[in-house]
């Protein structure tokens, strides 16, 4: 009855893009029983960036059989500190927010993406009814019913539904006819890991510089991450900077607070970008992680953006495919957008926000920062407020 | 409902191309959820649950598994263009489905070949079925009140259920509250069905279905009545079952 060739696979979903986001939506699909195709390329992850999981990640993490893997990979973060490093005549106090104030444990866990991926690897190895095409997606042709990708060896398979994970050159979202809406910022995030002599007491620290935020965050032992938001001009200067170098420069930069600091090997730096598809679903594919929103590196929010979008997305499809719907029809792709939309555009703008607010060199605009964090400082439910906020939207249901 | 008496037959075995257009676009009046078969559209969903959770019990399947009906051989009679066909098919179900008008049988082969679904579909009736066919499943869901002898019927239907299988029947009961609402308002008042389209006293009530069934050693295990509420627009269950009911049937 199917009119496909033979040598086609038809699966009901398949995810292109095997980043974090990308394999934790495969992994999340594959749970709900649905025939499940990873086209991505295996290969060890590529830098040293790592990511604060915050609020309901870990417990996503969780129920996917993917923490326990690498949890003591993992360090908590019980407290975090905001310091105004700005050097302006109104500068804004330091604000400390404990996670225990709002009656959490941690706010949440620190992990190299490359060990968070070991463990997600492993997890999908374990699935059956997860299909591994070890290779990149060449074309994505979306028609009425179905969507067939080609790989660049030529291997071709047809889905009902993909998922777009394949970050910011997103061909799903080109095939899909989407448009986006880019703007460079003018910054560039360099990252690297450090290990130094005084304990992180399991603290992150931001410091707010004229030019981005600096921040320091803890990493299981004697070790924190760091990224450090410059001028593009300036953080290609510390880029080329040798190892001690670097580490007195971030030693400076981080006043001394974790002790000596010695960078570890690997850096890389991000031009930093805000980039906002104008849907996040159309024609049978759907966008995950950096193919539906890239935001600055503040507030740890981008990842956790992305696994929020694949935990929706699997119960979207999981909700239409019990019912024997069509997963990759109209109805599923307007649910997802409509559930997606609101969080994703919110934390943008904070992010947005929070970042104007340290580059502005108007005076009214510090004024403002001032008090707003001098508000969040003092006023306890405020504070509180912008902590439970930052961790997962207020809305969500878990 | 009885969708498959509003069209007029064709052969099925010599199609033509003007042929084909024209179960095109019937097969899309089928499934367009605010055409002509709005009606269907909205009560589908109500049905196809019912059905898929008393599947799932029967044959202790989970039903949030995304094919949870994988492996079971289904019949559906008085199929349409496929309504529940369709999404049976997805659950993992082997379906097949007949319908005596060759113009719907059409329709629904053209819908499902459209989307990749391989579904058995013929133009044909039970009585005209081979007697050696069994099913796991057995749906007759909106018929019963369209056919000559509902005794008769009911005896075949459940000829063809294997051992331990599993028979849903939808109908109209017969009283006067189905008259007025099931005659006067669908077909007369709400337009949603072709007046003509029901004859009252062919309505069955559920005692005479139990009845019927218990001679072909079936049980009723489950019974709910369907009703519209006008405020929601929408389809529910409800323990009123003087108009629209279900009723699940199974080996005693």
């Amino acid at each position: 009855m199917t009119e496909t060739p033979v040598s086609t696979s038809i699966y009901d979903v398949a995810v292109v893009g095997g980043g974090p986001a990308g394999l934790a939506a495969a992994l999340a699909l594959a749970e709900t029983g649905a025939r499940t195709a990873l086209v991505a390329r295996r290969v060890p992850y590529g830098d040293n960036r790592t990511t604060a999981l915050l609020g309901g990640s870990v417990a996503f993490l969780e129920s996917l059989d993917v923490w326990r893997r690498c949890a003591d990979k993992a360090a908590a973060l019980t407290t975090m500190r905001l310091v105004d490093d700005t050097g302006r005549l109104i500068r804004a106090p330091e604000v400390k927010f404990v996670c225990s104030e709002i009656g959490l444990e941690t706010f949440g866990y620190n992990i190299e993406n490359r060990e968070l991926m070991i463990a997600l690897e492993a997890r999908a190895a374990e699935l059956t009814n997860l299909i591994r095409i070890d290779d990149e997606a060449d074309t994505v042709s979306p028609d009425e019913m179905q969507v067939q990708v080609r790989t660049r060896q030529g291997k071709v398979l047809v889905a009902r539904l993909i998922v777009g994970a394949d970050g910011r050159q997103s061909l799903c979202r080109e095939a899909a006819g989407i448009s986006v809406k880019r703007r460079a910022l003018e910054q560039t995030a360099l990252t690297f890991n450090i290990a130094h002599s005084r304990p992180h007491k399991n603290m992150s620290t931001e410091f707010h510089t004229p030019a981005g935020p600096c921040v320091f965050v803890p990493l299981p032992g004697n070790r924190s991450s760091v990224v450090w938001v410059n001028k593009p001009r300036d953080a290609e200067s510390l880029m080329a900077l040798s190892d001690e170098a670097l580490s007195d420069a971030a030693e400076k930069q981080s006043h001394s607070i974790l002790g000596r600091v010695q960078v570890e090997p690997g850096r890389h730096t991000f031009p930093l970008a805000i980039e906002q598809p104008a849907q996040l679903a159309k024609n049978r594919i759907v966008l995950v992680g950096e193919a539906a929103h890239v935001v600055p590196p503040i507030g740890a929010q981008g990842l956790n953006l992305g696994l929020r979008d694949a935990g929706d997305i699997a119960d979207v499809v999981r909700d239409a495919g019990m019912n024997g719907a069509d997963i990759g029809a109209a109805p599923v792709l307007a649910r997802f957008e409509q559930i997606r939309r609101s969080d994703i555009s919110s934390r943008t703008f904070a992010i947005d926000m929070a970042n104007r607010s340290l580059l502005s060199d108007l005076l009214p605009m510090q004024v403002i920062r001032a008090a707003g964090m001098q508000a969040m400082g003092s006023i306890g439910p405020l504070r509180r407020l912008a902590m439970r906020e930052g961790l997962s939207p207020s809305w969500r249901k878990s | 409902m009885a969708m498959q008496s509003s069209y007029s037959d064709a052969s099925a075995s010599s199609v033509d191309a003007s042929e084909v257009a024209k179960f095109s676009k019937l097969s899309e009046e089928w499934w367009d959820p605010r055409g002509k078969m709005a009606p269907l559209h909205k009560i589908n969903p109500l049905r196809l649950t019912y059905i898929r959770d008393a599947a799932c019990r029967k044959f202790d399947r989970n039903v949030r598994s995304l094919n949870c009906l994988s492996g079971l051989r289904m019949l559906d009679i008085g199929c349409g263009a496929g309504l529940l066909c369709e999404p049976f098919t997805r659950l993992g179900a082997q379906v097949i489905g007949i319908d005596p008008s060759a113009t719907n049988i059409a329709a629904a082969k053209l819908h499902a070949d459209k989307g990749h679904l391989s579904i058995d579909y013929r133009c044909t009736t039970v009585e005209e079925m081979d007697v050696r066919e069994r099913f796991d499943i057995v749906l007759a869901m909106e018929v019963i009140e369209h056919v000559v002898d509902v005794g008769a019927f009911l005896d075949r239907c459940a000829s063809m259920l294997k051992p331990g299988g599993l028979m849903v029947v939808s109908t109209l009961n017969r009283n006067w509250k189905s008259f007025a609402l099931g005659i006067v308002a669908a077909e007369y008042v709400l337009r949603w069905l072709p007046r003509g389209t029901h004859q009252w006293d062919k309505f069955v009530t559920p005692d005479e279905l139990a009845h019927h069934l218990s001679r072909n050693k079936l049980e009723i295990t489950e019974q709910s009545g369907v009703v519209y509420n006008p405020l929601g627009d929408r389809w529910t269950l409800s323990s009123d079952m003087d108009v629209n009911y279900m009723v699940v049937a199974e080996e005693v």
